[in-house]
């Protein structure tokens, strides 16, 4: 039955997005095609990243959007794209150099939840930073900066989108790859050293691995919330709770989810294509509810 | 054989001691004493001036392999924040067989929550499941931080049976516990710690004579029905 679940997951919101109106061969090619790449892609490496985040600092709430990675991509972008840089590495800088923040915060406060806040500061921080940028640099009106820091996915170049979509594969096969450690560090720093791991070392690799995507992606589709977050979590109570399926698992629902998302964001209040982060937001914090209820007040 | 050589970190000074192999080794002192830090100091766990070596070899500068087969370690706390059932968590962090994983689960007689979820358990529970993985792993030596805090009365003989069959078998075994009747009667040696200094490496006898100097309080011994009781004075 979760196998079931999980394949109408991926493949629905995929159909929906290439194929809903019957578009002609070539609209499918070049338009909804790297439009899903770049939706499932961008959606899966979330969700991976959003289960090595809450592993890697035994908390429920982290995922990138909380820990400050991709707003930090958001405003390297934002900085590539004043100064004229290809943006993709202004986004991969700003992504790497917030991982650098959280490690360190890691080692100063070492309690979770002290590093989550110390997250979300970040994230408040860099998207204010992004809207004074713009204001001060033109470069974009402050309407399309805003709708950057909610999670706009644009149109890209079919090349561009599978290259981003490769990168999210690799992350996610090296991720599978290190999975046991990731349950390691996930039992807690003690259980992981004297397990065989380093646990600052595999925290610090396990972080860099799962943001080089999300830092990409969001060169091109903005902050997107809640994905991280939900989908693990909704992916381990169907069942798969070790790191070698969780990661996996999670990739496919939240590539799927994001999906459904940016098929949503453009079609319910068509012709207006709506930012995908709106729809995530609005599905995504009942379900974050429930499952911070199921936490609490359901498991006692 | 563990030989610790002016072993010094934050709370600890200058800490020198041999224990013999198979061992019981009681580690006593009042809370904040530098209990836990030396357990994890013997494991490799914090990186400590001086030298901490078992059978001859320096713990820090082993392979991580080698290390966890050489001394490994039962946390005083657990937090599970995740799902994971007992089979799940004992798999991944022993790398053992399901035969392997259900005889010592019968051994400590919890086989029927192979399948329960971690972060379900009571403390006691816990503390069961996390002896099994040292089991599984079974190291020269076991250190083992208040493994009785949590569990109830029923239980305490058992995981005492389980230090003597340990330590029969030629491991060496450091607890700590602040119920001095259960390590009294396990113990051969005795670490006392004072504010990270140690004020004492002896018999049970000598814990008696320096109880007031570690506890701040002093200890008896009193026998009834043929068995030795300690109590405060």
């Amino acid at each position: 039955m979760r196998k079931v679940a999980v394949v109408l997951a991926v493949f629905i919101p995929s159909l929906l997005l290439l194929f809903w109106g019957f578009p002609p061969t070539n609209i499918v090619l070049e338009l909804r095609l790297p439009e899903l790449l770049l939706s499932f892609g961008f959606g899966g490496s979330l969700s991976a990243a959003g289960g090595v985040f809450q592993g890697t600092l035994k908390n429920p709430l982290a995922e990138p959007y909380t820990l400050g990675t991709a707003a930090g991509a958001a405003l390297g972008a934002a900085v590539a794209s004043v100064f004229r840089f290809p943006v993709e590495w202004g986004a991969l800088v700003g992504g790497l150099l917030s991982v650098f923040f959280i490690v360190l915060s890691f080692r100063v406060f070492s309690d979770p939840l002290s590093v989550l806040l110390f997250g979300v500061g970040l994230t408040a921080f860099f998207s204010a930073s992004i809207l004074f940028l713009y204001a001060l640099f033109p470069v974009y009106t402050l309407q399309e900066a805003l709708l950057f820091t909610l999670g706009y996915i644009m149109p890209v170049k079919i090349s561009l989108s599978l290259f981003l979509f490769v990168v999210s594969l690799v992350s996610l096969a090296l991720l599978i790859f290190r999975s046991r450690n990731l349950d390691l560090i996930s039992l807690g720093d003690e259980t992981a050293f004297f397990s065989g791991v380093d646990p600052k070392r595999e925290r610090f690799l396990l972080f860099l691995i799962s943001s080089v995507p999300v830092s990409l992606f969001v060169a091109y589709c903005g902050v997107i919330g809640f994905v991280g977050i939900v989908v693990p979590h909704a992916v381990r109570f169907l069942g798969y709770r070790t790191g070698k399926l969780l990661l996996p698992v999670s990739f496919l629902v939240g590539g799927g989810a994001l999906s459904l998302s940016q098929w949503l964001a453009r079609t319910i209040l068509y012709p207006t294509v709506l930012p995908a982060g709106v729809i995530t937001a609005l599905l995504g914090v009942p379900l974050f509810l429930y499952i911070l209820w199921r936490y609490t007040g359901g498991r006692g | 054989m563990v030989e610790v050589r002016e072993l010094s970190l934050r709370v600890l000074n200058n800490i020198s001691f041999t224990v013999p192999e198979g061992s019981v080794v009681g580690v006593v002192g009042k809370n904040g004493a530098g209990k836990t830090t030396l357990l994890k100091c013997l494991g490799g766990f914090y990186s400590y001036s001086g030298s901490v070596k078992v059978n001859g070899r320096e713990i820090r500068e082993l392979p991580p392999e080698e290390r966890i087969k050489a001394v490994n370690y039962l946390p005083q706390d657990f937090y599970h924040p995740f799902p994971f059932t007992v089979y799940e968590f004992l798999s991944s962090t022993t790398g053992k067989r399901d035969e392997e994983i259900e005889e010592v689960l019968c051994r400590l007689g919890i086989s029927a929550f192979k399948n329960r979820l971690l972060n379900g358990l009571s403390g006691g529970e816990k503390v069961k499941v996390h002896l099994s993985r040292l089991l599984l792993i079974d190291p020269e030596v076991y250190l083992l931080d208040e493994p009785v805090a949590y569990l109830d009365v029923s239980v305490v003989p058992l995981i005492g049976e389980l230090v003597r069959e340990i330590s029969k078998r030629g491991k060496t075994v450091f607890i700590t516990s602040h119920d001095v009747n259960f390590l009294y009667e396990l113990c051969q040696l005795f670490l006392g710690l004072k504010e990270g200094e140690l004020r004492l490496f002896g018999s049970g006898g000598e814990l008696l004579e320096k109880s007031r100097e570690i506890f701040g309080v002093e200890l008896k011994a009193f026998e009834c029905n043929g068995e030795i009781f300690i109590k405060t004075v």
